[in-house]
């Protein structure tokens, strides 16, 4: 994708048409109308709190791009929903949130949904995490493609934890969560993963050509 | 007054970054920030869940239960949720105006608005408080916003390749200072004087080495004199071990410098202004040493317009006790510190530690334990004439629950900010933290984020709602807000934020009424 060129998709008027009653997600949807669920719908409205939705959005948007990151976040939503009489610890509901999520985006990366396939947003290495992109800003944005690019270049394990903490905005024990790790790991991870950072970006070449901003290649 | 710099990121996450990744995290953060300006909009996507699992009597109810405090009722949509009334021309409906839009949350958080549904029965304003999930809201009362008049006066645009620090008492001057440039041997260093219209090149220290083991440079203007500046090199290798620092002081901006000696090993962070000429400064030692956990922070004080510093924290230390954090006052009396356990590095990340509240009155001679701190949490202390404040937000937290709390007796009773004054959609800026100051009336400033807008609230003790004290700001992120006093009374604030251009800042301020 050029410069400047923003991937705008997700703010189309035709989005929200699409989650009226069509796709696997609505046929697996549960609806409550007894006294019971009710009351275990009004236990789970809280995820759907603008705090929650927002973290598994920006989540979703970092993994598997923004263009698809409003389809993953409600298809995790809705999955959340069908687990949720299967979750007992319910003090832990918001990292048990972002761990769904990540299956759902890993598996919205296999390709799991037909025709929800990823279409646009290009697919990473081998560990299928979406790249950054999109316009950084304005006049200035060399800057921005050249920090996306190197964090782009970056091994998979430590470019997730990079992703998920500066781009989705996800703190050390929220990715932690997400990701099934200790805390202490992923700020390990991060510590590594800037350091590389910032040598490479002191010396610009030093990652590989074929990496560039989301939809340049 | 000053206020000081808020990390975006997590404090937390913050201080397990050596000094030398700090503005590659701080770069990364604002990026970031740029990156998330085009995701989807979290409220929409919860009114489409909450639109199809949501039990039919939910969604049947009418249109007020969600209305009331907003000053519309909404009408329900096509696709089944809640849809705020639109206008002929298909936006949002009703004078509100700004941030209107956001308050289209749907039936997701109806629901919650329907658990909560006393509190709510209470707000009238034009925009009333956002309570979305915080076990600690208040109940808001009756109030309408009245948007102060005027306008933020832009006075300038800097470039901040390079790390930018400003004075506190006057943010149009600020110092920029970045480590040479491959190829280069030269440091970058400047002031301006005038927001970034005219730079002055300064010299650098005649100690400070410039060679590879040279791996980051900042700086730190004094609270009280904006050509008081502190510049420290921290440098890896070559004799030292782990990582060695060396700081400069400047009383004349920066054009000559002398090397500056502490107490203890380290460099000074955070300077407050306290009770007539003395400032407190916090020295950082996180990276001195090699391999050994880092020592914990101290707190020094200086009589002599920061010339010289002294430890001001010693019988705290004594007792195994670091400085995590502190807060001074021109106009207040007392010193307060928020202590934790100076082997806290060492510890297993497990544990758990326990911080405490301290102070020490203008005279005495060592600190009295005031109690735990609410929320045991390690910072967020401000202090304006007598009124302490503690505004710590945890992420994930709502506005409701993280907002500020009040001490007007020394910190041994709390009480927490209302929502009340603050806009509907208020929110915490990108979800965590916000910029602070005080004002001379003993006000708490706070930095919130409304729909595309930054809104500067005050409040203090007593009053029973916040109070708009400024025109919006349209910006990224604001990076800090101070508020300055003039010889003839006339309080100024002034913004330091981001607009739509990465790596430039823009100063704007505005008079206080």
């Amino acid at each position: 994708m050029p410069r400047g060129a923003v991937s705008s998709g997700a703010k189309g008027p035709g989005r929200m048409e699409r989650w009226d009653g069509v796709g696997p997600r609505a046929a697996g949807a549960r609806r409550p109308d007894g006294a019971m669920e009710r009351a275990e719908y009004e236990r789970f409205a809280p995820l759907l709190a603008p705090e929650q939705v927002g973290a598994v959005v920006r989540l979703a948007a970092a993994l598997v791009g923004r263009d698809d990151a409003e389809d993953a976040a409600q298809e995790a939503l809705l999955r959340a929903w069908q687990a949720w009489p299967s979750l007992r610890d319910r003090s832990a509901a918001r990292g048990w949130l972002l761990r769904i999520a990540v299956n759902v985006c890993k598996d919205w990366q296999r390709g799991r949904f037909g025709t929800r396939r990823r279409r646009d947003a290009p697919l990473g290495d081998d560990d299928g995490l979406a790249l950054l992109g999109g316009d950084p800003g304005a006049s200035d944005a060399a800057a921005s493609l050249d920090l996306r690019t190197a964090v782009n270049a970056l091994e998979p394990g430590l470019r997730l934890v990079v992703v998920l903490r500066y781009y989705a905005g996800l703190d050390a024990t929220e990715i932690g969560m997400a990701l099934g790790m200790p805390p202490a790991t992923v700020r390990t991870r991060l510590r590594r993963a800037l350091a590389l950072l910032r040598e490479r970006l002191s010396r610009p070449g030093r990652w590989p050509s074929a990496y560039t901003s989301e939809g340049g290649r | 007054m000053a206020g000081r710099y808020d990390e975006p990121m997590g404090r937390g996450d913050q201080a397990d970054l050596p000094p030398e990744l700090e503005a590659l995290a701080r770069r990364l953060d604002h990026d970031g920030m740029l990156w998330r300006r085009e995701l989807p909009d979290e409220r929409r996507i919860a009114r489409g869940v909450a639109a199809q699992i949501a039990p039919a009597d939910i969604r049947a109810q009418p249109p007020q239960a969600t209305g009331r405090g907003y000053g519309d009722t909404w009408d329900a949509g096509a696709g089944g949720g809640w849809e705020p009334p639109r206008d002929q021309a298909g936006g949002p409906r009703g004078g509100g105006g700004r941030g209107r839009w956001g308050l289209a949350v749907g039936a997701a958080l109806a629901i919650v608005v329907l658990m909560a549904g006393a509190l709510w029965s209470l707000g009238v304003g034009r925009r009333g408080p956002d309570i979305s999930g915080g076990p600690t809201a208040t109940v808001p009362t009756a109030t309408s916003i009245v948007q102060p008049s005027g306008a933020w006066k832009t006075m300038g645009t800097l470039r901040t390749s390079q790390q930018t620090v400003f004075a506190p008492s006057d943010p149009r001057v600020a110092y920029q200072v970045a480590l040479p440039t491959p190829g280069s041997d030269a440091l970058m260093l400047a002031r301006t004087d005038d927001a970034g219209a005219h730079y002055h090149i300064l010299p650098y220290p005649s100690g400070l080495l410039m060679d590879a083991h040279l791996i980051e440079v900042g700086a730190l203007v004094s609270p009280r004199d904006p050509r008081t500046v502190y510049l420290y090199a921290a440098r890896q290798g070559a004799g030292c071990s782990g990582t060695c620092f060396d700081q400069w002081l400047s009383t004349d901006g920066g054009a000559t410098w002398r090397a500056l000696s502490l107490p203890v090993p380290g460099v000074l962070g955070v300077i407050e202004a306290g009770s007539g000429s003395t400032l407190y400064a916090l020295v950082a030692q996180s990276l001195v040493g090699s391999g050994a956990p880092p020592p914990a922070n101290r707190m020094v004080a200086s009589t002599d317009g920061g010339r010289s510093w002294r430890l001001a924290d010693g019988d705290l230390a004594a007792h195994g006790l670091g400085v995590s954090d502190f807060a001074a006052s021109p106009t207040g009396t007392s010193v307060y510190i928020i202590s934790e356990p100076a082997n806290i590095a060492s510890q297993p990340p497990s544990f758990v530690p326990q911080y405490q509240l301290w102070r020490r009155d203008d005279g005495g001679a060592s600190w009295t334990l005031v109690g735990d701190v609410p929320g045991n949490v390690s910072s967020g202390l401000r202090l304006a004439g007598q009124t302490l404040y503690l505004f710590a937000p945890q992420r994930g937290q709502s506005l409701a629950a993280s907002l500020p709390q009040a001490s007007t007796d020394g910190g041994r009773h709390w009480s927490a900010a209302p929502t009340a004054g603050l806009a509907s959609d208020a929110q915490l800026p990108d979800g965590l933290g916000a910029p602070t100051a005080t004002l001379g009336d003993g006000s708490l400033l706070l930095v919130l984020r409304s729909g595309l807008d930054r809104d500067v609230y005050a409040w203090q003790p007593g009053a029973t709602a916040w109070r708009q004290v400024a025109p919006p700001l349209t910006a990224v992120h604001v990076d800090a807000i101070f508020s300055t006093e003039s010889t003839g009374g006339q309080t100024t604030l002034w913004a330091v934020y981001d607009g739509s251009t990465p790596d430039a800042l823009t100063v704007a301020s505005y008079p206080l009424g």
